[in-house]
């Protein structure tokens, strides 16, 4: 039977906030604008209109693709800002009209930071995070692929976790350079 | 709490809530965790910051670039940082316990013999692994075949008249011999024969299934009386007494297709040829969906390829397979379900 609005504010009322921050982060990773996406969410599947409450199988469902959606949208938001700054072949650069060229050299120099760091993990450690983190793999599907068991897979992540975090912020620029021009081929 | 160990307490909870598989579940104690300092909140941020970064640097990297062609995946996929060291705790364990068993037996053999080791001393053992098949002609002309994983002991003292199948299956061809009765011991029930052809599965401790192919056999178990079984019957011999039913010749042929390395089946449920097939190999076929485990199904398969078997479902019967990668005891499975899942 279709839901009706009454119904609908029933199950929507019985979903936990915290629920829907998770559901949120699980994207974003950014629990500072959690409050205020999860806030827009709750307002817009309050603003659902009458017509599209009927044809709503699972409000649960439905409250998680909404999460997932406007998730998805901070991060394409997010990566609209990055995308001025991405290298052609080595060194060229694209410079949007939009941004100074200080934020560009800034935003570039964090890519080499983030390069650099990955470079000095562990070799298993870097595997795992890059199949994770950059192709998406799950834990079950990247022990699937190395042949290690799934805690196995964890451990790294966490490894890696604690150690690219220190490694970000550890300034260490010479041996940054040579490493980028070693591993990239990147012009200083 | 020192700094070090906050942040260790933020890359355990990053790890945790990102490859939960329910990520509600862990939410209200992480927000607890992240209320109860702002120290925690700021190495967490800090975190989730380096987590990003490598997403930001995602959308670059991955242009023009797959898993194979990865210069951060290659080097370390095409090398051995993933494959376990052959000293790893257990196989050191294992040695260990190798050695400790040897020194025993050097002792216990420089000791006196005593009468049940000599005893045990008499016994020959015929074994088989998974998918492994294995003939042998006993002291009197008697010949056996074993099946997949199975154990055979032989009594040397009875000239090969006597054998225990400790487990799996196996066909005895027995020479005649009317003052020598033939007998196969499976723990409390056993099977006697003078000249003849038959199987013995012993599918448990307490259940065994006697096939005659020729001639005819003697049955006996503990709390039941003993049944003659003829050519072309199959004797089961359970917990709940001897049951005996008479097969058709066809399906005599099937039930020892075996021994040709073949399994045949004729209308069988998937879950039968299933449990067949996972008697065979190490690679363990499982059905994930119980709709399709009651079709039936017929043909004749090489014992030894569940993989091969796990094609043919999907070519011909709509099955989807999905193999999953070997488990630390190399444990292979080959899941099956319905194409529409």
């Amino acid at each position: 039977l279709p839901l009706t609005r009454d119904e609908y504010v029933t199950q929507l009322l019985a979903i936990k906030r915290s629920s829907l921050r998770a559901w949120v982060w699980a994207v974003t990773h950014d629990t500072q604008s959690l409050d205020d996406l999860s806030q827009d969410v709750y307002e817009q599947l309050l603003a659902v209109p009458d017509g599209e409450v009927s044809i709503i199988a699972s409000v649960r469902g439905y409250a998680r693709a909404v999460c997932r959606n406007r998730a998805m949208n901070w991060l394409r938001a997010r990566r609209n800002r990055h995308s001025v700054i991405e290298y052609v072949d080595t060194c060229d650069v694209y410079a949007d009209e939009r941004q100074s060229p200080e934020v560009i050299l800034r935003a570039r120099e964090r890519l080499d930071d983030v390069r650099y760091a990955l470079e000095k993990l562990t070799d298993r450690r870097r595997v795992v995070l890059v199949l994770n983190r950059m192709y998406g793999f799950t834990a079950k599907e990247i022990a699937m692929q190395l042949g290690i068991r799934v805690p196995t897979v964890r451990r790294l992540l966490y490894d890696a976790a604690l150690s690219f975090e220190d490694l970000l912020n550890r300034d260490d620029t010479a041996e940054h350079l040579r490493l980028l021009q070693q591993t990239f081929g990147a012009k200083e | 709490m020192t700094q070090s160990s906050i942040k260790r307490a933020a890359a355990k909870w990053l790890i945790e809530l990102d490859t939960a598989e329910n990520i509600e579940e862990h939410w209200p104690a992480f927000e607890a965790w992240l209320d109860e300092k702002p120290e925690n909140r700021a190495a967490f941020a800090s975190m989730e910051r380096a987590w990003r970064a490598v997403e930001d640097l995602k959308v670059f990297h991955l242009q023009r670039k797959t898993l194979d062609t990865d210069p951060l995946l290659t080097r370390q996929l095409n090398s051995s940082v993933f494959r376990r060291s052959w000293w790893s705790p257990w196989v050191v364990s294992a040695a260990v316990v190798l050695l400790a068993f040897a020194i025993g037996v050097a002792l216990w053999r420089s000791v006196k013999l005593t009468p049940a080791a000599v005893e045990a001393a008499t016994w020959d053992s015929y074994t088989t692994d998974y998918g492994e098949r294995k003939s042998a002609q006993l002291a009197d002309g008697s010949k056996v075949e074993l099946n997949t994983n199975t154990k055979l002991l032989v009594n040397r003292a009875s000239r090969g008249r006597e054998v225990v199948l400790d487990q799996g299956e196996a066909l005895f061809a027995v020479e005649h011999d009317p003052d020598h009765p033939f007998l196969v011991r499976m723990g409390a029930s056993s099977v006697q024969s003078l000249g003849t052809t038959f199987s013995v599965w012993r599918k448990s401790d307490s259940e065994s299934v006697t096939l005659v192919k020729e001639g005819r056999v003697r049955v006996t178990s503990p709390a039941y009386p003993p049944q003659v079984v003829l050519a072309q019957h199959a004797a089961t011999v359970s917990a709940s007494g001897v049951r005996v039913e008479e097969l058709d010749p066809e399906k005599v042929e099937r039930k020892f297709s075996w021994t040709n390395g073949k399994l045949s089946f004729k209308g069988e449920t998937l879950e039968e040829i299933v449990a067949e097939f996972n008697r065979y190999n190490r690679t363990k076929l499982k059905i994930d969906d119980p709709l399709i485990a009651q079709r039936r199904i017929g043909g004749i398969f090489a014992a030894s390829d569940p993989k091969g078997f796990a094609e043919l479902l999907e070519h011909t019967f709509g099955i989807r397979y999905v193999l999953e990668a070997p488990d630390r005891s190399q444990v292979q499975v080959i899941h099956l379900s319905s194409a529409n899942h």
